[in-house]
């Protein structure tokens, strides 16, 4: 069956398709440099059409994903959950297929790999799995919404668009990426973009605001930059396919041919921004370091039947093995390799995790480091608010779920406590001061801080052992508040907007009785509000109660704290409620209601959050669930 | 037994002419140039004149075949392997952008003059990476800088110019003596001005690994002093004091030269003798088996890079705030150098040489093309001094601010752009020497600090950004004219993106004129 799909001309089929994805906005970008400058309803549309097609292609690979889990599942049992469709699994699959020359690529795993700059090992390696494919569709979502909200906007519209449509491409390739140097060149990417938008569009403060978070994202990925160095220095030829180890070693024989076969061999070198093969060389490391090495298998062929169930029942009452090294390698001495290597010493692990934590706490932010999100917020025009909240901060979460905990696992399980309490410091002081704001937007903003708290708490809940299943909950929790946070409050800084427009000001304080001329409008944000505090039966309940929920096992003192500040939570959101739309006030009688684009932006909003929050698994667990349960079923056994 | 009566080296000697024919083109085209300043020479004959002599040289370069093989190292004076043909090319395609950047300097009533002069200092660089001799070396460079002291000169009316060129002139004069001083007692220590000769006596010279100190005190004091001398050509901390006052004074057009073609040369001769960049190394005599060169070359670069990027922040000049840009950039460079002649890479994954000369390259088009920027919007009737004058720029001359911006962003060092892949090179390298040396760990101490220095760095760049996008125009838009200097400003844009996006190409031709030396 699966041969039958591997005609030739399918071969690229998913290289197209993921490239598309990610680059998709970045050529409506280029096409709307060729609409003529008078015709600004054409540039709008041009770029909605754009951030839709995006969309399209994303569902697309939903759909094609699905089509991938469902192919492997027996339906025997109630996850899709298989260990073939593990991101990491079609990775190496493909690594091996690459390693063995070009010409045969498969085409049915979502993931794509070609060499972009050997020199230095990089490649060009897209890939989609549960994890990144959540967070991919939400960037199309809300881009798309964001370019309908933009169409107020009337200076250098075209200057406007292509920026915020490179912007919607970084993101999408930073969610794409399968290499850590393309991940961090599309990190960068995004970078500019934004820049721009908040400084030429933003409010009076803007070339601040501009500049401040330019330098507090650049300091951060001044980390991961460091942090991607220190990792691309590892030797990782023990856990690629052998036949790269002997290309290498054939080049230094060429290089001076003094060098005999063995020994050419054995010096041979392979270095790596794959962060599934990194990830490898972390979860071993882990193991040496908590002296478990005998745990550390060489993987065999994969042939029928024989997997790592298997194996554990052959080797019953022995300690459990991690099948980590590549086919063929000799397990002792690269064993000895490895722990010759400053990649085994904890001084590296507790560098490179604090490093990559840093990196992408900025952009999460985590309390300390969150002080440029209120002014970026402030400053920035409605839409590239929705962006900024919904989409950006995803990736400082993506980024600690992604890398810093697989790449360092033993520093992450050692920092866990540390990484929660943070987790919770920041659901504690992003609510008590969003209590304090006057301004609407940084009210939002502090929400944004305490909300993302969640997720970090979310993944800092190491548990292993029997307790992993709580973890995954966690974890889960902490992927669907992701996608919940970016559904509410991209819509609740459209709700600012929305208002802002009408009364040319977001001071709380001189806010009220919208209720009585914009009744659509104000039930509109009830919903949303209420999805952003938590309430049962929408979309931000279910993240919470997950994260809590696993948060628990792993230390109910903190979970404690995580359930108390739903209360704060609950008390911001109903007082700005109440202050906003209830009561009587002359300044807001004449206020017109939603118009048609307005409703056209808040309603998909309003109905993700109630579809979400009611039909969470239907929607979302069923398909990212698997990625997540291989996410811990591979960091829970280490410990 | 004078040299000259070795049949074997006159006869090498008399060979070499054929290594140096492109060398030769320019300065031939550079007499004619002269010889038509003292008739009257228009502005553009004087430009198609020294354009067509490089692209003479080049197609010399490209076709006339060289007798590589007949190439002796330990007697010819001139060394056509290695990194020579790359610095050749270098050398001319930056002649013939600085051809295009001097229509803006060659207002005067010396436009031949002006740009033979540019033509002998381009042959200079060549020859510097070709020179396989104390003495050539040494004339090498002293034909890069007696034509600068000439640039510098020329195009200046104000006080300030001719200050600038005074101040350049006498502490170049001064930086040659300490050069050849230096070299005095490579010649001593060698028995031989012959490079390879003298690179490989000293690295013999240094078996007893064990021995501390065991290379001799008087190599170490010569090296001393070439890193001095040299250091004042690339503007290495703390030999950088001219840099800004000259760059604030000079000529837009002159003074991108001197960003630039000393820095090549500075480098590569210093690379040199070190005992890198050379198809057959001697050995390295100075590597980490005894840290005094290394951990003086480690401090220098680390001074260099730091100070340079903490007085940029200061500056409000545009020519200042490059020169001290320029200055951190060099500080970059150094690990390149330190790395290839102190730490041979064990697997010969990254070799630092091959770093420094992509650096060079990339460092070179995101400069000068910064450069050719502000030679283009200056003119007689305005002026380009400070980082306000470019307020607005972003709307008045979109072209140009798109080429300052992406040339600035490779600067930054985001990715997409040359400057990132050369940084990421250098960085890499420096990261992966063993930490087994004597130098422990410095090796990645060195990055972590680099790293944080072009996290710093981003600072003064982005100002500029934002002045030139954010900020209001003063005046308002001129009608835009296309000149030399904008061509030459979107030309090396556009090549610095080339080689952010597409590098593998450019590596591989930098790795083959980096060969690795390896370790005894």
């Amino acid at each position: 069956m699966l041969d039958l799909m591997l005609s030739s001309t399918d071969r690229e089929l998913d290289l197209i398709q993921l490239s598309a994805l990610a680059f998709l906005p970045a050529v409506f970008a280029l096409v709307l440099l060729l609409v003529p400058s008078g015709w600004k309803t054409a540039m709008r549309w041009t770029a909605v059409f754009g951030t839709a097609l995006t969309l399209t292609v994303g569902l697309c690979t939903l759909v094609d994903y699905h089509t991938l889990l469902d192919s492997r599942s027996d339906r025997t049992t109630r996850s899709l959950y298989h260990p073939a469709t593990r991101l990491d699994e079609r990775a190496d699959a493909q690594l091996a297929v690459s390693a063995t020359g070009v010409g045969s690529y498969l085409s049915d795993d979502l993931v794509a790999r070609r060499p972009w700059i050997p020199r230095f090992d990089v490649d060009y390696a897209l890939g989609v799995d549960g994890i990144s494919l959540v967070l991919v569709l939400l960037t199309a979502v809300v881009c798309l919404l964001a370019v309908i909200a933009s169409w107020t906007i009337e200076t250098n519209l075209r200057t406007y668009l292509i920026l915020l449509l490179t912007l919607e491409s970084g993101v999408l390739g930073a969610f794409l990426s399968l290499d850590l140097f393309l991940f961090y060149v599309f990190y960068e990417v995004m970078l500019l973009p934004m820049y721009f938008l908040i400084g030429l569009w933003g409010g009076g403060n803007r070339k601040y605001a501009a500049i401040k978070f330019v330098i507090y994202t650049l300091l951060g990925s001044v980390g991961l930059l460091a942090a991607i160095i220190a990792l691309y220095s590892v030797n990782v030829r023990d856990f690629v396919p052998q036949d790269l180890v002997k290309q290498r070693a054939a080049d230094l024989k060429r290089k001076d041919p003094a060098l005999t076969d063995a020994k050419a061999l054995q010096l041979a070198e392979v270095h790596t921004f794959d962060f599934v093969t990194l990830g490898k060389v972390g979860r071993a490391v882990m193991l040496a370091l908590n002296h478990q090495e005998d745990r550390i298998q060489v993987a065999r062929k994969k042939e029928q039947g024989t997997n790592e169930a298997d194996l554990r029942r052959d080797r019953q009452g022995t300690p459990e093995p991690v099948l980590l090294l590549a086919e063929g390698v000799d397990r002792e001495a690269a064993i000895a390799r490895l722990k010759g290597q400053s990649v085994c010493t904890p001084t590296f692990q507790y560098v490179v995790f604090a490093l990559l934590f840093v990196g992408f706490a900025v952009k999460v932010p985590i309390v300390p480091l969150h002080h440029w999100l209120p002014d970026a917020h402030v400053e920035a025009p409605t839409p590239i608010s929705m962006i900024l909240a919904g989409v950006l901060l995803k990736l400082g979460g993506y980024g600690l779920l992604r890398f810093a905990f697989p790449l360092c696992p033993w520093a992450a399980h050692q920092l866990a406590w540390w990484v929660g309490l943070i987790g919770v410091v920041g659901i504690v002081y992003g609510a008590l001061v969003a209590m304090g704001q006057r301004d609407f937007k940084r009210l939002l903003a502090y929400s944004s801080v305490s909300h993302m708290g969640y997720v970090v708490l979310g993944l800092a809940s190491w548990s292993g052992g029997a307790d992993a299943r709580y973890w995954e909950w966690a974890v889960n929790g902490a992927l669907f508040q992701m996608l919940a946070h970016g559904v509410t409050a991209s819509a609740l800084f459209f709700v600012v907007g929305v208002v802002y427009d009408r009364a040319h000001h977001r001071d709380l304080t001189r806010f009220g009785g919208l209720k009585e001329p914009m009744p659509v409008y104000s039930g509109m944000s009830a919903i949303l509000f209420f999805a952003s505090m938590g309430l049962p039966g929408l979309c931000g309940f279910v993240g919470e109660f997950n994260v809590v929920l696993g948060a628990w096992k792993f230390n109910w003192g903190l979970a404690v704290c995580a359930i108390l500040a739903t209360v704060l939570t609950a008390a911001y959101l109903l007082w700005a409620w109440q202050r906003v739309y209830l009561g009587v006030n002359p300044a807001t009688a004449a206020f017109p209601d939603v118009s048609a684009r307005e409703v056209a932006v808040l309603l998909p909003f309003v109905l993700l959050s109630i579809a979400l929050g009611v039909f969470p698994s239907f929607l979302v667990y069923q398909w990212a669930e698997p990625s997540v349960a291989g996410w811990v079923s591979q960091l829970a056994p280490l410990q | 037994m004078t040299p000259l009566s070795n049949q074997a080296f006159v006869d090498h000697l008399t060979a070499s002419v054929q290594f140096v024919l492109p060398e030769v083109a320019l300065v031939g085209v550079a007499c004619l140039l002269f010889l038509v300043a003292a008739l009257r020479c228009s502005r553009p004959l004087a430009m198609v004149v020294a354009l067509l002599g490089v692209v003479g040289a080049g197609v010399i370069a490209a076709l006339v075949p060289e007798p590589v093989g007949r190439f002796e190292p330990s007697l010819a004076p001139i060394d056509p392997t290695g990194a020579a043909s790359f610095v050749r090319w270098l050398a001319l395609v930056a002649a013939a952008v600085y051809v295009l950047l001097g229509w803006a300097d060659t207002r005067t009533d010396t436009p031949a003059e002006y740009h033979a002069c540019l033509l002998v200092a381009a042959a200079g660089v060549s020859l510097v990476g070709r020179a396989n001799d104390l003495v050539s070396l040494f004339l090498a460079l002293e034909m890069l800088s007696i034509p600068t002291y000439v640039l510098l000169y020329l195009p200046s009316r104000t006080r300030a110019g001719q200050e600038s060129a005074m101040k350049y002139f006498l502490l170049s004069v001064l930086s040659s003596a300490v050069l050849l001083f230096g070299f005095s007692y490579l010649y001593g220590l060698a028995g031989s001005t012959n490079l390879h000769v003298v690179v490989s006596s000293l690295a013999a010279a240094a078996p007893h690994k064990d021995l501390d100190p065991a290379v001799s005190p008087l190599a170490a004091v010569a090296m001393v002093l070439v890193i001095a001398g040299l250091g004042f050509r690339v503007a290495a901390v703390p030999f950088h004091f001219y840099a800004p006052d000259v760059y604030e004074g000079g000529p837009t057009g002159v003074v991108a030269q001197l960003a630039f073609l000393p820095k090549v040369a500075g480098f590569v001769a210093l690379a040199r003798l070190l005992g890198v960049m050379s198809a057959h190394g001697g050995g390295l005599p100075y590597d980490t088996a005894h840290t005094l060169i290394p951990l003086t070359l480690w401090v220098v670069a680390v001074v260099t890079m730091s100070f340079g990027n903490l007085l940029a922040l200061l500056q409000d000049n545009l020519k200042r705030l490059f020169a001290y840009s320029g200055i951190a950039h060099g500080g970059y460079m150094l690990i390149g150098v330190l790395v290839a002649c102190t730490a041979p890479p064990a697997s010969a994954d990254q070799s630092g040489s091959d770093a420094l000369l992509f650096y060079l390259l990339a460092y070179g088009l995101m400069t000068v093309g910064a450069f050719a920027v502000l030679a283009h919007l200056s003119g007689p009737d305005r002026h380009v001094e400070t980082v306000d004058d470019l307020a607005g720029l972003g709307k008045t001359n979109p072209l140009a601010a798109a080429a300052l911006a992406v040339c600035l962003f490779s600067l930054i060092g985001l990715p997409l752009t040359a400057g990132f892949v050369g940084k990421l090179q250098l960085f890499l390298a420096a990261f992966q020497v063993p930490t087994d040396t004597k130098m422990k760990s410095l090796f990645q101490v060195l990055t972590v600090i680099a790293v944080v220095n072009a996290a710093v760095s981003a600072v003064y760049y982005l100002r500029i950004l934002g002045v030139l996008y954010l900020r209001a125009p003063f005046k308002p838009a001129q009608p835009t004219r296309t000149s030399p200097q904008l061509v030459a400003a979107v030309a090396c844009a556009a090549a610095t993106l080339v080689l952010g996006v597409y590098p593998q190409p450019f590596a591989e031709q930098t790795r083959k004129a980096a060969p690795v030396v390896a370790a005894r």
